[in-house]
């Protein structure tokens, strides 16, 4: 399988998938759509990650590690994101972004 | 079966003591929080985990000592930054402990929270392999979320939370991707060994200035300048300033920096001084031009926690002044720089806390008129405050900001350093305003406002005064510290 | 005791904490009872200033704290004169065990200039320490009488410790910088208690005027000290590059401060001699010689206290010290220490004669004071440094207990200083009249008191060394100043009361008690280098390597007889005049009677006020209206505003990119990253 995928394929597949993440976060209005935008940013590194152990230092164990690092460390930004979400959504009864701006300046 | 044995992992206590013990501090103080409601109880112990915490650093302290495959590291400057940020922590908790129940946020978890986040500041701090550096920040991370939000039926605090947190997983994003980038171009996340895989380059002839790995370093330290809300990083800084529970604000304003910096100083001097010239010239733009944002913007502000949140990205500016002379004079002048900031910027927000009444709006400079007759202890304070946070001698802040100046000078940054002198002018025009306003200017209340200068909130002040007088009125004692401290970063 | 050392000068510190923390606290009391009756007393506020009615405890309370601090330093000091004398004794010329120098910290460093913060304690320093903690203390004591009527006594207390701990930190202070903190920190105590009565017209302006002549002094020391850093070599020839007194003054390197010289219009100055020649000006300054004596007179608008302690006792004589402390640099300078004898005996003849033309009876003390320090550098100028000495620490005693008892007299009669208005007051005042009458022997010289023989070392110095002419002229000066003491002492206490509207009263205890100690003090002082015994030659020697000087029974005779002769005209001339009605309030002196333009001369203190007036305030006031009316306003106001409507208009612009919506700020991130990467990119 090494042979058959070069490793540019993966990491242009992680590029591209980091873009549409942050084209995500930047374009959607409602926050949920941009916690996901962000989720998508975190998971396409683990992907570069990943493909980086296995075609480069498969005898080393950082890059999965890190991998693992980051799918925690992304659950736990998620879980805080949406109990703020929440939150807001009592508060406000919006969760457009563009409709949060009382500090500014 | 024979292979199946579990092996157990060597622990070196000496390298993961101070923030492993916080961490498992800061629990117990969760688990205490279940039993007692009583605020005295809990900000003790929290006292006493931050005053163990230093001890640890002491016991060893001297001596550089790394660990878990070189992951983390003990050494001077480690142990120095980390008192600092201790420090900070424990001035933090006095000025916070009865403004939370006056605004109505009793729940206990803030001192926890407070514990979490610091103890991932200190392993920020001793980080030397991306790993770590991320776990880090991550982990102070997602307690100042929670944090800045912990006023959330207030309408502010649930607005600046959920951008903090948008704006902070964007940069995560960042700070994985350029780790990423730069593990796959080296093969290594260690921090020295990245750094030995850059001069086999250099000696096998292959070029250095990869663009995939100038990404990755540019990435990393992308995240760690929004962080320490570096322009044109900083656009979450005012609002998330704002919105936070003041405490919480006078907190993030000078640990997170700190700690960021020092992962930073200790990313860029030891994995990358190959790249020294390209990192010096970009981020001395980005320096120059955080400096001359901040100071330039917070004219124009009337709320108080704002100007002193674009205060805050002007000395973030300051400081990295100090960590791009990548000498070991610059970061000896960082180290006395944060710690004169801390002091600082601790105790001007200690005295907004003094003022802030329950669920007051928006915190104009106005409200400071006739504070010089009707506490003139507090104006006092405060305009020592403001005296330091200008660079006026002798405080404390004159003296860092001569050290910085001196060691950009020295490692021929010399425009940032004349930048740094005329924005300095320029900011002493609003440190300055609030002290007239504060002595000169009447109130036009009819009605006196309270002011809660309590116990712990006078203490906390008073050794932020003490201190900033004398680090001002000797600065030699603390520079000669520092200097004898990181000699084993900048290698 | 050296471990304890650093206790003498923070006790006072102490005291000015605890006293300005009671001091807030009473402010806020009292503003929290001002809240709460206000409706009742609208319309009195500042009506009665200070002086007020009745006592203010207040007094008592800051008073016996700032007392007590500085009581326990004079004890340390005492403790410490003791361990000196337990040090060995210099056994040949030249050599000095008895001294000790702590240094606590590193205070400053620029470049190889390293100031460090310490004391050196040796004879000098811990002579003048006696000075400044013993007779501080009974100022002090005195003090809680003097202003228990007065609305912010714990205000002058915090001063009054301050200028205590200043005073110390520059006789105690081991190099240069230190000694300049010392000098600062007393020039703005007497700046504060000079002014200390802001509401009245003079006070706030002699302030000023003593702040910035002042100034003008030590822009002359500042000079030495930069020129001492610049130029002092080690003898073996690389630089010094050091402002600490022991390394400074060795003789190895003050001889190095005579290989620089210079041709100017003919003749060679070293650069020790311009040094001397700076030290001087500060000297001039800080002591009040010619030709920066003006602003101690006007001093005296201070409460008497303070003349006492700062304008009488202690700071003026910091000058002084400055001139012993660097005595081997004047050495090097023959020329400069002419000039230095010349200007001291000027002062004291000038000063002695204005001082027959004033009817203030602290004017008269003030420039009575001016003459005496005009006598101590006289003889720092003849080389006399334990004859100045002596006399420094006599007229301190000597002198406070004048300035106390005239304070007495000020406060039992009705706050009135006018001397035409008094007379009689030696019954009303028993207690007062007698101790002014031992400060008055004193100061002219009385047989075996105190002045008789510090004086009369400095005028037996004269003739010894080939000073004839400065010695005759200081005789003259020791008569003017007998004249002018027996005029004071009739026209003050004796006669017929002649303002019969001031009802005169002796003083409280607490006033009447430092004087007489003050007067049993004037009594012994003279055993302080008594002829035969010599006691403080001996304890100076290894610092001036000086030997005694020798008692001349014939000199002593003929200044003691002069000077009672000269007291006894002054005396009965006034007394006769009072007996005929000659004087008056608001009526000129009999002196003016006969010596008519002469004497009105003195009355104008030989014009020295106007000529400055004229030439130097006036053309500066001038300059100053027209920068400040004109150039400052327009110009210069215009590129500073300029420049903040700039600075505020682009804050104000910038502000609009945070508008408060995340994506944006996302975007703006995303900006910069794309900036980065151009950069490495483009680079």
């Amino acid at each position: 399988m090494v042979g058959s995928v070069p490793l540019v394929w993966v990491l242009t597949l992680a590029a591209g998938l980091f873009c549409i993440g942050l084209f995500g976060a930047l374009s959607r209005r409602n926050i949920v759509g941009m916690l996901m935008g962000i989720e998508l940013m975190l998971n396409s590194v683990n992907i570069n990650l990943v493909a980086f152990w296995r075609y480069l230092q498969p005898t080393g164990t950082a890059g999965l590690i890190f991998a693992i690092f980051t799918i925690a460390v992304a659950a736990a930004e998620v879980a805080v994101g949406l109990a703020m979400v929440i939150a807001i959504y009592r508060a406000r009864l919006t969760i457009n972004a563009d409709e949060i701006d009382t500090l500014k300046g | 079966m024979n292979d199946l044995t579990f092996v157990t992992p060597e622990i070196n206590w000496t390298v993961l003591g101070m923030p492993a013990f916080l961490m498992i501090w800061a629990m117990l103080v969760l688990i205490v929080d279940m039993f007692t409601s009583d605020r005295r109880v809990l900000i003790t112990l929290s006292l006493i985990g931050l005053g163990v915490t230093a001890a640890l650093g002491a016991l060893d302290y001297g001596s550089t000592v790394s660990g878990f495959s070189d992951m983390l590291v003990f050494d001077k400057f480690g142990v120095l930054v980390n008192w600092i940020l201790l420090a900070g922590t424990a001035l933090t908790l006095l000025i916070a402990f009865d403004y939370m129940p006056r605004q109505n946020l009793n729940q206990g978890e803030f001192y926890p929270l407070v514990l979490f986040a610091t103890s991932g500041m200190l392993f920020l701090v001793q980080a030397t392999d991306l790993v770590t550096i991320f776990i880090g920040v991550e982990t102070l991370s997602i307690a100042l979320y929670v944090l800045t939000g912990f006023a959330v039926p207030q309408f502010k605090s649930g607005e600046a939370a959920i951008k903090y947190l948008l704006l902070g997983g964007f940069a995560a994003g960042f700070l994985v991707y350029g780790i990423a980038l730069i593990y796959g171009m080296t093969g290594k996340t260690n921090l020295a060994q990245i750094a030995t895989e850059l001069s086999t380059w250099q000696s096998t002839g292959k070029a250095l200035d990869d663009p995939i790995l100038l990404a990755g370093v540019g990435f990393v330290l992308i995240a760690l300048g929004f962080k320490v809300s570096m322009f044109p990083f900083h656009a979450w800084t005012p609002d998330v300033y704002e919105g936070a529970p003041t405490p919480v604000t006078a907190y993030m304003s000078v640990a997170t920096k700190g700690a960021a910096f020092a992962a930073m100083l200790r990313f860029l001097n030891v994995a990358f001084p190959a790249l020294k010239p390209e990192w010096q010239l970009l981020f001395g733009l980005f320096a120059a031009a955080t400096m001359v944002y901040g100071n330039i913007v917070a004219v124009a502000q009337s709320n108080l926690k704002r100007m002193l949140a674009y205060s805050s990205i002007a000395h973030a500016g300051y400081m990295l002044l100090g960590v791009l002379a990548a000498s070991e004079k610059g970061i000896s002048a960082f180290t006395v720089y944060l710690l004169a900031y801390t002091l600082t910027n601790l105790g001007a927000f200690a005295v907004l806390i003094a003022l802030e009444n329950r669920g007051m709006p928006v915190f104009e400079l106005k409200d400071l008129r006739g504070l010089g007759k009707r506490s003139p202890l507090l104006a006092l304070a405060m305009t020592v405050f403001m005296f330091s946070l200008a660079g006026v001698p002798p405080t404390a802040g004159f003296a860092s900001k001569f050290g910085i100046f001196r060691a950009a000078w020295d490692a021929n940054l010399d425009y940032l350093a004349i930048i740094g002198v005329i924005t300095s002018v320029v900011s002493a025009f609003f440190y300055l305003r609030v002290i007239v306003t504060m002595w000169m200017r009447d109130a036009e209340a009819t009605e006196p406002q309270p002011t809660y200068a309590t116990a712990s909130l006078s203490l906390g002040v008073l050794v932020a005064v003490i201190g900033i007088v004398a680090v001002g009125i000797a600065p030699n004692i603390f520079t000669d510290l520092a200097k004898a401290l990181v000699l084993t970063v900048a290698q | 005791m050296a471990e304890l050392i650093w206790l003498v000068p923070l006790l006072p510190l102490l005291g000015v904490v605890i006293n300005t923390l009671l001091g807030l606290n009473d402010l806020r009391r009292s503003r929290a009872n001002a809240h709460h009756d206000h409706g009742h007393d609208h319309g009195h506020g500042h009506a009665d200033a200070h002086h007020g009615h009745g006592d203010n405890p207040t007094s008592k309370r800051s008073g016996l704290i700032a007392s007590l601090m500085v009581g326990l330093g004079f004890v340390l000091t005492l403790v410490t004169l003791v361990e000196l004398l337990g040090m060995p004794a210099p056994t040949t010329l030249g050599e000095n065990n008895r001294w000790f120098d702590v240094t606590y910290w590193n205070w400053m460093a620029f470049g190889d200039l390293k100031i460090p913060f310490g004391f050196l304690i040796d004879q000098l320093s811990v002579t003048m320490m006696l000075l400044v903690t013993g007779v501080g203390t009974l100022i002090h004591l005195y003090a809680i009488g003097y202003m228990s009527h007065d609305e912010r006594p714990t205000r002058f207390f915090v001063y009054l410790n301050l200028f205590i701990v200043a005073m110390l930190m520059l006789v105690m202070g081991n190099n240069f910088v230190m000694l300049f903190l010392g000098w600062e920190g007393v020039g703005l105590c007497s700046f504060l208690l000079i002014g200390f009565w802001f509401e009245q017209r003079d006070p706030p302006w002699a302030s000023v005027k003593a702040f910035v002549t002042n100034r003008v002094g030590d822009f002359g020391l500042l000079m030495a000290m930069f020129a001492i850093y610049a130029l002092a070599r080690k003898p073996d020839g690389t630089f010094l590059h050091s402002l600490i007194f022991r390394e400074v003054l060795d003789q190895g390197t003050v001889f190095s401060l005579q290989q620089y010289s210079t041709f100017f219009m003919g003749t060679q100055y070293t650069a020790a001699g311009a040094i001397a020649f700076m030290l001087l000006l500060g000297v001039t300054g800080k002591s009040a010689q010619i030709p920066l004596f003006v602003w101690l007179p006007d001093a005296m608008a201070g409460p008497t206290p303070v003349s006492a302690l700062i304008h009488a006792a202690t700071m003026v004589t910091a000058g002084v010290y400055l001139m012993i402390r660097t005595h081997p640099i004047f050495e090097l300078a023959p020329s400069v220490q002419s000039t230095v004898t010349f200007i001291g005996v000027a002062t004291a003849l000038v000063a002695a004669s204005i001082a027959l033309g004033q009817y203030d009876i602290k004017k008269v003390l003030a420039f009575s004071t001016v003459s005496q320090l005009g006598f101590m550098v006289a003889a720092v100028g003849m080389g006399a440094y334990v004859a100045a000495m002596f006399h420094l620490l006599t007229h301190g005693i000597f002198k406070a207990l004048l300035f106390l008892g005239s304070g007495s007299v000020i406060h039992g009669f009705g706050n009135e200083q006018d001397m035409r208005k008094m007379g009689g007051l030696r019954k009303k005042m028993p207690t007062t009249f007698w101790t002014y009458i031992v400060g008055t022997m004193g100061l002219i010289g009385f047989p075996l008191i105190s002045g008789f023989w510090s004086k009369d070392e400095i005028i037996g110095h004269a003739f010894d060394h080939d000073h004839r002419t400065v010695g005759i002229l200081l005789i003259v000066g020791a008569v003017l100043t007998s004249f002018y003491m027996g005029r004071q002492i009739s026209m003050v206490f004796f006669g017929e009361q002649r303002d019969q509207h001031i009802h005169a009263h002796e003083s409280s205890r607490w006033m009447t008690a430092p004087l007489i100690g003050l007067a049993l003090l004037t009594l012994a002082s003279g055993l302080i280098n008594v002829p035969g015994w010599h006691p403080l030659t001996t304890w100076l020697e290894p610092i001036v390597e000086e030997e005694a000087a020798k008692f001349h029974l014939n000199i002593a005779a003929i200044v003691t007889i002069l000077g009672l002769l000269a007291f006894a005209a002054g005396f009965y001339l006034y007394n006769w005049a009072a007996k005929h009605k000659r004087i008056k309030p608001n009526q000129r002196d009999l002196l003016h009677h006969w010596g008519g333009d002469f004497y009105a001369i003195l009355e104008e203190k030989w014009g020295f006020d106007a000529l400055y007036n004229a030439v130097l305030v006036k053309p500066y006031k001038a300059l100053a209206s027209f920068f400040g009316k004109f150039f400052d306003v327009k110009i210069i106001d215009g590129i500073v505003n300029g420049t903040a409507e700039l600075v505020g208009l682009s804050g104000r612009g910038l502000r609009t990119f945070q508008s408060g919506y995340v994506r944006s700020y996302a975007l703006m991130f995303v900006i910069g990253v794309v900036i980065v990467l151009g950069f490495f990119a483009l680079r």
